[in-house]
């Protein structure tokens, strides 16, 4: 039997047990099934009967001290478990008894519709879809660990490594410095870039939900998001930012886009291969590492965005360690 | 029980053969008493080719079955107890930075210093996907014999835990991993799952045609993460019963002093009792087997005035006797 892929245990694994354990007892049958976590009963036990006593009837628990410990004296009376009774005096009645009135509007409250052009863009708010039940693109327990993974920049911070040391001692070479192992740091914070061209709407309220996983992974002041149609380096033709995103020196770039691949060939959104070359030069210029995060499968990437940035798929199948393949302990910064 | 293994065939023990030196010395297999559970456990992970992870109280004969299951099958018996300071590197493989360091010191002038490969310290993975490999510490043959050709005496070839037996079926114990840090599980996946870890550059695998047992132990004193669970075909161990030490014993001895074994366990199950009320350790199976050796051998009962003695250094051992 080859293991080449072998995973968490499934149904092929009972088939492959009741094939080399035939047998026709329910009970036997039912056992098998039991061990591979398929049987009613919890994978794990229940905790052994000693502390199981103690969860279930907490009073034990002091009964077994007084056993063992010595009597202490009793320095202040034990505080009463139940509330006092306060009696609030009741509000006088007022004079004309409880009834609603209605007061006359001020005259600047206006009640008219608001025109379109005026209205609030369609935005739920980062908590509101942080708490509502949609999913992350990324499986959720591996989210925290791909973004930390594709923001993380390495440092020599680690532990003192010690073979490296031995190596130089035993080339009778000076120890002028300290080597020390790498270590993953999220201390430079991150750059969001967010694609709101037309083909990405259906992430918008994905992008909230990153935004809000990204700012807790990092910290507020070390967290900058943008956002952008085009490249990043399109001057924004509408809303209240007139200036494309300055890039911030030595901070990592998590770009959310998806090429153009689905924008409409003639699109002002769209933009070509050379935009997004530029980019990804002045990205490099200011020494910022670049993830690039693409909803589509990797068979779309265009050629330009493989050559240039560092791409991921955007969605279940991508795992942290994908990445850590990829990037190893973190992004090396020029100078760090 | 009705329930015949599938996987495997146990052994008649002639109870009455084994003495208690030749049970100490490994001359002899040593008795257990499977229940059905038990029996089926081990065939599920023996045909899906799973780790069994084993719950259970402490005393109840979790690490026991691994060396019974050796025994049973003859196969090469490898273990290891987990600690909180187990790391990956030591189940698989690491190098000795410090015999290295020693030996650069004590060199002499002009001395060759022995190659970076002797230093690599194979783990209980290597030892048992690869021992061959293990104990050339992953180089080719004729790199090491080149090295045993010059009888350099600083080189001492690692002690093979397997007993030399070769590339042969295995059973691995890893005892207590509850133990470990809580990374040391989730970096356990792959060695486990895929019987293969790299190390040095080098991928260590096990041959398709080893067949291997691996039971891995818990007391349930940490959560195990998910991703390991659900790779594991599980059992549960039942706690302690008088019937069942009853059992042992009779396996362990035979059906002579069947009396001598009653009395014992019921004495034995009372001091479970009690040292469940005061929250110390009770006294374990092994502990019970103690007990009535040393009844057997001293010609004792737990009636005579001396038991109280006997008692005291073999379950007791001054956890109950100083709250009593």
């Amino acid at each position: 039997m080859r293991l080449e892929s072998r995973n968490e245990i499934s149904l092929g694994d009972l088939a492959i047990a009741v094939k080399r354990l035939p047998t026709q007892d329910r009970v036997h049958l039912a056992k098998i099934a039991g061990c591979l976590g398929f049987g009613l009963e919890a994978v794990v036990p229940p905790k052994p009967d000693r502390i199981g006593e103690r969860g279930k009837e907490q009073s034990l628990e002091p009964e077994r001290l007084t056993d063992i410990s010595p009597a202490k004296p009793q320095l202040m009376p034990e505080p009463k478990k139940q509330r006092p009774q306060v009696t609030l005096p009741k509000p006088p009645p007022p004079e004309d008894g409880y009834v609603s009135r209605l007061a006359p509007l001020p005259r600047d409250v206006v009640t008219l519709p608001i025109k379109i052009d005026q209205a609030k863009s369609l935005q739920l708010d980062v908590d509101t879809a942080l708490h509502s039940n949609r999913e992350p693109v990324f499986a959720k327990r591996e989210e925290r660990a791909i973004l930390s993974a594709a923001v993380a920049v390495r440092t020599d911070a680690g532990h003192v490594d010690l073979k490296q040391v031995i190596d130089r001692l035993i080339e009778q070479k000076l120890v002028d410095h300290l080597p020390r192992q790498p270590l993953p740091t999220l201390k430079y914070g991150v750059q969001l870039l967010l694609d709101h061209s037309e083909s990405m709407t259906p992430f918008y309220q994905d992008f909230q939900i990153l935004e809000g996983n990204l700012r807790k992974l990092t910290s507020s002041y070390r967290y900058w998001s943008s956002r952008f149609k085009g490249t990043p380096l399109t001057p924004p033709r509408y809303g209240k930012m007139r200036h494309p995103h300055k890039i911030i020196r030595n901070v990592p770039i998590l770009l959310v886009t998806d090429f153009g691949i689905g924008t409409p060939l003639l699109s002002r959104d769209r933009a070509g291969g050379r935009e997004w070359i530029a980019f990804a030069k002045q990205a490099a210029s200011k020494n910022c590492p670049v993830v690039a995060l693409i909803p589509h499968k990797a068979r779309f990437w265009p050629d330009f965005a493989r050559a240039n940035y560092l791409c991921l798929h955007w969605g279940r199948g991508t795992t942290a360690s994908d990445l850590r393949k990829v990037i190893g302990i973190g992004h090396c910064l020029e100078g760090n | 029980m009705n329930y015949q293994p599938k996987m495997f065939t146990l052994k008649e023990v002639d109870t009455s053969m084994i003495s208690f030196e030749a049970r100490e010395s490994g001359g002899k297999p040593q008795p257990y008493v499977v229940d059905e559970d038990i029996l089926i456990a081990l065939d599920v992970a023996m045909a899906t080719r799973r780790p069994l992870l084993i719950f259970g109280d402490p005393g109840t004969g979790k690490s026991t079955l691994a060396r019974f299951m050796a025994e049973t099958l003859d196969w090469r018996y490898l273990t290891t107890v987990i600690t909180s300071r187990t790391r990956l590197e030591q189940l698989t493989g690491d190098m000795d930075a410090l015999k290295r360091l020693h030996h650069a010191q004590a060199a002499k002038v002009g001395e060759e210093p022995l190659p970076d490969w002797t230093y690599r310290v194979p783990g209980v993975f290597w030892w048992a996907y690869n021992p061959d490999s293990a104990l050339r510490h992953g180089v080719e043959l004729t790199k090491y014999n080149n090295l045993l050709d010059k009888n350099d005496t600083r080189y001492q070839p690692p002690h093979n835990p397997g007993n030399d037996a070769g590339e042969t079926n295995v059973v691995l114990l890893l005892d207590e991993i509850d133990k470990a840090d809580p990374d040391v599980p989730n970096d356990l996946l792959e060695p486990l799952d895929r019987r293969r870890f790299h190390l040095f550059g080098e991928e260590i695998k096990a041959p398709d045609h080893l067949e291997m047992l691996t039971i891995i132990t818990t007391n349930g004193e940490r959560e195990l993460p998910p991703a390991f669970l659900r790779r594991c075909v599980t059992l549960h161990l039942k706690a302690i019963s008088k019937d069942h030490l009853v059992e042992v014993a009779r396996h362990h001895y035979g059906d002579v002093d069947q009396d001598l074994y009653e009395s014992v366990a019921i004495k034995v199950m009372e001091l479970r009792d009690q040292a469940k009320e005061k929250d110390v350790r009770p006294p374990s199976t092994g502990e019970f087997l103690d007990s009535v050796q040393a009844c057997k051998t001293l010609g004792l009962t737990p009636k005579s005035e001396v038991w109280k003695k006997v008692a005291e250094s073999t379950l007791i051992k001054h956890q109950l006797s100083d709250n009593q």
